[in-house]
């Protein structure tokens, strides 16, 4: 894998800040995420359940759902310009979630698939009804015309007989060619970026392997950046070049790959890394956990949202403030009074 | 692989998310407290509860609360408008009404009412009046308000007028309320022991005995009702009493209410046979009446509850149809539908159109029994959403 | 599907077999055979029935013979079209019925078309701006609906409209064409006068649907396949009517075919509240008047259009959920 260029970062997410306004308080599910997105890269975003993962990804699509708004921050998304010419950057936070230029970005420039592709398409329309949808929504091509592009981006994701799969329903297919069939949705109008929101947690090892395969030759094809969220440190190794990694709203650390797995710094990677069961261990060990549990989103604790867990934990520091991403290597920046 | 120069101690405790006393008690609290709890957060539904518990408290007091006895009528007194309350006795307080005077109005020789100020009749509170026996047992004359020169018609009080016959609509509405409220609650029974012994076994048995009787539920829910209530009522000997006319009147209106109960008891039986707990309740040895009275039937009490008073204003509306045309229960049986009988016509009623009073007890109690009804089920999957 | 819209079929075969027993068991039921009154009345009128015809009416309605042959005699006689007599009116049953029956249709029909008319874009408002201050009128107008049964609305609005406008708002036709032969100047005058008692006839059966449809909605928007809809850069708007709102059809769907019986009976007496010229106050006067056969006939007849209305409404409900089109295939 080529060393990733210092070009112009495709999406440069700065300082997001989505908040959920509930009878019961307000709940800070992202809380100041900053990251950078370049082209042809694929960026891990690891985290516990309920660290924010799904709504970073939500807001950089503008489909949050209410009450949750982007409170503060920018999304700032290079978009190419008309005709090859120089590219445009823009604002996603500033733009209304409805608006006709979101919405063209929305599926067109930026793609999502999901978690559980059984749900996450009708049941009552075909799979290629869906496709379909999204390619006549941003080219102007005939239905004849869709539906052929439909069965050639099937048969591309490697679903057997598109022909006939195109008029099928979503539980007429197993798992495995859900799935395909969900990338093969997104990937329909060449998106520069595709978020991918944990697409290989609902399957079996095997159609993972396959399907992360299957992400990693299409991005070799076509160039485009994937953010892969997901809470596996296994697919983060296998597929990312970079890595977020969050926790209760906040990046907790980023870097390379490289970096985060060999010289994690912050102490809540390193309990991720040490949680993981090895193979090599000797038998009867103990696995460790990570002491405690993830706070309930209305207490959420001051200072470092990780002190109470923290085996490192500074008192009269850590629980005072919150520290900020500071760098301490070649790109890799963590967020840890260890480190100020 | 990274070193840490802390080593996490593998045999301490995980540390416990502390829980509010709330979750606390959510985790030991029994199916109905849950229920309790829930139902407690729909204001509405405790608001329609208090309304309800008001209009039973009018079906046991009913008499009490009348100052004028129901079928007197005297023609005389005919049509006479709601009268005014005055509250103050210049500065003390002391309600009043003001004495009426019957004139015969010189064109068109109808007897008009004016009040006459130079009257005062005071209201006196605990009055006695006509005699009753409270409860069918105790007998006693006092009455809630009233008037202290006992009946003499130029000085008792009306206060939402009289009907046609000059009987006064107050102390009738409340008696109305009596009959129109227990009518439904007979009839519900009927309902209810219909449809959860037919629910159930279509539910518990399936197979051909549940498509028999889905089916027969269907057909009865295909039928339009109330010409069906209309022939059957009609057909009612005209000599048969009150009490008989009433009874008859439930078992017709009942016969056709089941279904409804019928399959929220099937549903809820149907869905609970997959569940776990039945099998492994058969699976431990449990008879088939035990795994169903002592595990599926507290399961699914709270649905019932919530579907039967859902039943209820079905009922009341019906009766009051009914009665209303005339055909459910007659004069002298008082009830909501036959004091609405006198206000069928748009003359009348544009005249006397306080005649039409009696509609808003209906309203109000099938909103309340409504409303009520909704926030039991919504309380009654305490584990749901 | 065929083997669907069968069993349906079948179904509504029986349920009018259930209503003709219904119907006979309304006619029976008053002592005395219809004969005896039938001769009665003619010599009220100072006209003498003699024995001979007595005993041809006799067996031509098998009086006297065993219950369920009667019933089959009445039901072979009303195959051709023959629904006996009515004794009030002293004319066959089909003439006094005539138009009316037609008549309730179309106001049953108007009142259904109304429902939905209402319900599904009320139904989608509040579901999809819930809380909101239309959400809360049309749950309180919807209450209206559910609260106040269809007659006494029907009063309220006579009241109101004969108090504050002067207005006679009852009845389905202006004077002068109310016998007039059928014209299209009489179905434009029916036209603007079924707009008022479908309103009151349809507005319970709005309410109830307004809530289910909001309920049903609420759900499925909560469904991941809404946001893959809506991630897929597709308006808001389509995403709601393209996906959720179709499977919030299918239960919403369902609820027609009760509606239906519903709303016809409620015309009954809205049509008495407001003197419509349809079934309903015949009805009633059939019914206190003793005059069975007209009553029987009538109330047979009212059963079996709502059971034909429930079988189409099955239909549709095929057509618009394929998944039920799959499972017979």
């Amino acid at each position: 894998m080529t060393a990733p260029t210092a070009a112009a970062p495709l999406l440069s997410v700065r300082n997001l800040k989505t908040y959920f306004a509930q009878d019961e308080g307000t709940v800070r599910a992202v809380d100041g995420v900053s990251f950078d997105l370049s082209p042809g890269v694929t960026l891990g975003v690891v985290g516990e359940s309920g660290c924010g993962k799904s709504i970073t990804a939500r807001s950089i699509l503008r489909i949050v759902d209410r009450p949750g708004r982007i409170v503060e921050g920018e999304i700032r998304f290079r978009r190419p310009g008309p005709n090859g010419s120089a590219a445009d950057v823009v604002d996603l936070a500033k733009l209304e979630p409805n608006s006709a230029e979101m919405r063209a970005i929305r599926g067109a420039e930026i793609a999502l698939i999901f978690q559980e592709p059984m749900s996450s398409f009708s049941p009552v329309h075909s799979i290629g009804n869906q496709i379909i949808e999204a390619i006549r929504l941003h080219q102007p091509v005939g239905r004849r015309e869709a539906r052929e592009k439909t069965i050639e981006i099937l048969r591309r994701v490697g679903v057997s007989t598109p022909e006939q799969r195109v008029d099928q329903l979503a539980n007429q297919l197993s798992g495995g060619l859900r799935q395909r069939a969900m990338i093969a949705m997104a990937l329909s109008c060449q998106p520069t970026l595709l978020i991918a929101d944990e697409p290989t947690t609902a399957l079996d090892v095997t159609t993972q392997t396959q399907i992360l395969e299957l992400l990693r030759q299409l991005q070799q094809e076509d160039g485009m950046a994937i953010m892969l969220i997901t809470h596996d440190l296994g697919v983060v190794a296998e597929m990312a070049t970079d890595v977020v990694v969050m926790y209760l709203g906040r990046v907790v650390e980023q870097g390379p790959v490289d970096a985060i797995f060999h010289t994690p710094r912050h102490p809540y990677t390193r309990a991720l890394l040490r949680s993981i069961p090895r193979i090599r261990a000797r038998a009867r060990e103990r696995l460790t956990p990570i002491a405690g549990a993830v706070p309930h989103p209305y207490d959420r604790p001051s200072g470092c949202p990780f002190h109470p867990r923290c085996a490192e934990f500074m008192a009269g520091r850590c629980d005072r403030q919150a520290p900020t991403l500071r760098p301490v290597a070649d790109r890799h920046a963590v967020s840890c009074f260890l480190y100020e | 692989m990274a070193t840490s120069n802390v080593v996490l101690d593998p045999t301490s405790a995980p540390v416990q998310p502390p829980h509010s006393v709330t979750e606390a008690r959510i985790f030991v609290a029994s199916q109905w407290q849950l229920m309790w709890w829930r139902f407690r957060k729909h204001k509405v539904a405790v608001a329609s509860s208090l309304v309800v518990i008001g209009l039973y408290m009018v079906v046991l007091g009913a008499d009490f609360l009348a100052y004028a006895d129901p079928n007197a009528s005297e023609a005389q007194r005919g049509l006479m408008p709601p009268q005014r309350v005055y509250w103050f006795d210049g500065s003390q307080f002391g309600p009043y009404v003001h004495g009426v005077k019957g004139v015969r109005d010189p064109a068109t020789f109808k007897r008009v009412y004016r009040p006459d100020p130079s009257q005062k009749i005071p209201l006196r509170f605990f009055v006695k009046g006509f005699q009753y026996r409270w409860l069918g047992v105790i007998p006693t004359t006092r009455h809630l308000i009233g008037v202290d020169s006992g009946g003499d018609a130029g000085t008792t009080v009306f206060l939402l007028g009289t009907d046609v016959q000059g009987r006064d609509v107050w102390s009738r509405l409340m008696y109305a309320t009596r009959i129109s409220l227990t009518i439904g609650l007979f009839g519900v029974t009927v309902s209810l022991v219909l449809g959860v012994i037919l629910g159930g076994i279509s539910g518990f048995y399936g197979g051909v005995t549940d498509t028999v009787i889905q089916r027969t539920i269907e057909i009865l829910r295909s039928i339009p009702t109330i010409p069906l209530w209309m022939g059957l009522a009609a057909a009612m000997p005209r000599e048969w009493s009150i009490m008989q006319v009433y009874f008859a009147i439930t078992i017709i209106i009942s016969l056709l209410g089941w279904t409804e109960l019928a399959r929220v008891v099937r549903g809820r039986f149907l869905a609970m046979r997959e569940e776990d707990f039945v099998v492994s309740a058969r699976l431990v040895g449990c008879s088939q009446m035990r795994t169903i009275f002592v595990h599926m039937v507290p399961s699914f009490m709270s649905h019932i509850i919530a579907a039967t008073t859902l039943a209820l204003p079905a009922m009341i509306i019906s009766e009051t149809a009914l009665s209303f045309l005339g055909l459910g229960l007659r004069p002298p049986a008082i009830s909501w539908g036959v004091l609405l009988q006198q206000a069928q016509n748009v003359q009348t009623v544009a005249i006397s159109p306080w005649l039409m009073l009696p509609a808003v007890p209906v309203i109000v109690a099938v909103m309340a029994f409504n409303f009520l009804g909704d926030g039991l089920r919504d309380a009654a999957d305490p584990y749901g959403r | 599907m065929l083997a669907y819209i069968g069993r349906r079929a079948l179904l509504a075969v029986f349920t009018v077999w259930a209503i003709s027993v219904l119907s006979f068991a309304i006619i029976q039921l008053p002592p005395g055979d219809y004969v005896t009154s039938y001769i009665a009345q003619m010599a009220s009128m100072g006209s003498v029935v003699s024995d001979e015809e007595a005993r041809n009416l006799r067996i031509q309605y098998g009086l006297g013979q065993p219950i369920y042959i009667q019933y089959l005699k009445w039901m072979k006689l009303m195959v051709v079209g023959n629904f006996g007599m009515s004794m009030e009116w002293r004319r066959p049953v089909t003439e006094v019925i005539g138009d009316r029956l037609w008549l309730t249709v179309v106001i049953s029909v108007a009142a259904l078309i109304l429902t939905w008319i209402l319900a599904l874009p009320i139904g989608i408002y509040s579901a999809v701006r819930q809380y909101s201050a239309g959400d809360y009128v049309a749950t309180f107008v919807g209450f209206i609906g559910l609260a106040v049964p269809n007659f006494l609305l029907a009063l309220v609005i006579l009241y109101l409209g004969f108090v504050l406008f002067n207005a006679h708002i009852g009845g389905l036709f202006s004077p002068e064409f109310q016998d007039a032969e059928w014209s299209a100047a009489r179905v434009w005058d029916l036209c603007k006068h079924v707009p008022i008692p479908a309103l009151i006839l349809g507005l319970a059966g709005t309410a109830q649907q307004i809530r289910i449809m909001r309920a049903n909605l609420l759900d499925e928007l909560r469904k991941p396949y809404v946001v893959t809809a809506r991630s897929k850069g597709l308006s808001e708007l389509r995403v709601i009517l393209k996906y959720p709102v179709r499977m919030a059809l299918n239960p919403f769907a369902s609820t027609i075919g009760y509606t239906l019986p519903y709303i016809v009976s409620g015309s009954i007496i809205v049509s008495l509240v407001l003197g419509l010229p349809t079934v309903g106050p015949l009805l009633l006067k059939a019914l206190i008047a003793q005059d069975m056969f007209l009553a029987g006939t009538i109330v047979l007849l009212l059963g079996v259009m709502t059971v034909i209305g429930t079988l189409i409404s099955d239909i549709l409900l095929v057509w618009v959920d394929p998944r039920i089109r799959l499972e017979e295939t």
